[in-house]
């Protein structure tokens, strides 16, 4: 099994692209990978079967009677959780972005190469952005550790693009918070209302239908999680930090000469993700580019 | 002691208690709450529990001075720190000032099944002393 970061894997391919990312991560939310490819991911069996069998009427009679997997595996299959690289790899492949074979190898490859999540595209923007280099390891360590925890927790596939400054016409929240100590960063996610609804109900396995107190926990105690294991780690290096409280605003934007952005995809929706060695300063954010 | 351990929940998440007090319930307890370490202390005053599970970073008075009052008033009383801020350092500073473990969040199961059998543990120990 490889690693969670199968979308950056497909990006660092040109599979994915900063144009069509969005979309494709959008639809795996909608999206059920049938049984030929979540077999092809588990590696039960090989492209020229997934194709036969993707053309059977009952897939799984047709995998038994065909001897192409047990009734062991085929249980092991639907007892599984939603599997987000099968997933993908099936909206990849009716997307016809891919073949059986192509998806195939490329979850072998991702089977056997660490796929970092942290990519070039990341790095441009840090010198872009002239975020100075001695906070380079600090921030790359906490985005590491940022899109791990999203894909664990929000059970989602995610990546970084480049933000194409489209405009986005609805209201938004941001949620930060800041860490002190041994080193300072405050951090905070901008979200629309629909992103946030959605990425709020999946952390807290709650119905959210309106941005209220529930929906606002939501996002911040998912923060507080993540945070947290960020001074967690960050203890391991002699480096210890405390956590403020998290804090929700309506329609600012962080914005000072250090706030380095970026912006995540997820199959959840995109929002922008913002970091400061210094803190935030607030501007009335009501248009908002992404 | 009665055969419902009657336990309080202190955290400033609503997303946080309604989980826990969920879990808690599953496990046969009795659940209070509060949502700061100001309402923990009241709470422990008026509604004597059998443990407290209390958080760390919360509005107007934080965990830490919470379990120090809280030791204070009931030297005996079980307390489980459930915080995300879970360093070493915090780890030590709560277990000398008397709690009786820490969870780092995001909890398991497993963790609350635990932690709850080492209330009972304590809440039997303290009754037969």
């Amino acid at each position: 099994m490889g690693n969670r970061h199968f979308s950056q894997y497909l990006l660092n391919k040109g599979i994915l692209t900063a144009d069509n990312a969005g979309a494709i991560l959008a639809e795996c939310h909608h999206t059920a990978p049938g049984l030929s490819v979540l077999a092809l991911e588990r590696n039960f069996i090989d492209a020229e079967q997934s194709l036969e069998l993707s053309g059977a009427g009952d897939t799984a009679v047709a995998a038994l009677s065909r001897n192409y997997l047990t009734a062991l595996q085929l249980d092991d299959l639907k007892k599984e959780a939603p599997n987000r690289r099968a997933c993908l790899g099936q909206v990849v492949l009716n997307r016809q972005l891919v073949d059986f074979s192509g998806l195939a190898k490329l979850f072998k490859d991702n089977d056997g190469e660490y796929c970092y999540p942290v990519n070039e595209v990341f790095e441009e923007l840090l010198q872009e952005q002239g975020v100075d280099a001695d906070d380079y390891e600090y921030i790359r360590d906490y985005v590491e550790l940022f899109l791990s925890t999203l894909q664990k927790f929000m059970r989602t596939n995610a990546l970084i693009v480049r933000a194409n400054n489209s405009d986005v016409d609805d209201t938004t929240y941001l949620t930060y918070q800041s860490m002190g100590g041994a080193l300072s960063l405050t951090v905070g996610c901008r979200m629309t209302r629909s992103v946030m609804l959605a990425m709020g109900s999946r952390f807290g396995g709650e119905h959210l239908e309106r941005v209220d107190e529930m929906a606002i926990d939501c996002i911040e105690e998912f923060c507080n999680v993540l945070n947290g294991l960020y001074i967690v780690n960050m203890s391991g290096k002699s480096r210890d930090m405390d956590l403020d409280m998290p804090r929700t605003i309506e329609n600012v934007e962080p914005v000072g000469d250090d706030v380095f952005q970026l912006r995540v995809e997820t199959e959840l929706g995109s929002f922008m993700l913002y970091m400061s060695m210094n803190g935030f300063i607030f501007n009335d954010g009501k248009s908002f580019k992404w | 002691m009665a055969d419902k351990l009657k336990i309080l929940i202190t955290d400033d998440s609503k997303l946080l208690r309604k989980k826990l007090r969920e879990e808690l319930e599953s496990l046969g307890c009795e659940v209070l709450e509060a949502e700061n370490g100001k309402e923990a202390i009241m709470q422990n005053l008026k509604e004597q529990p059998d443990g407290v599970i209390l958080d760390i970073v919360m509005p107007e008075v934080g965990g830490i001075e919470t379990l120090q009052v809280i030791k204070e008033i009931n030297p005996e009383l079980p307390v489980i720190m459930l915080s995300s801020a879970g360093t070493s350092q915090k780890l030590k500073e709560t277990l000398e000032l008397g709690a009786l473990d820490f969870i780092q969040k995001p909890y398991t199961r497993e963790q609350i099944n635990q932690a709850v059998w080492r209330i009972r543990r304590k809440v039997e120990e303290n009754h037969g002393k």
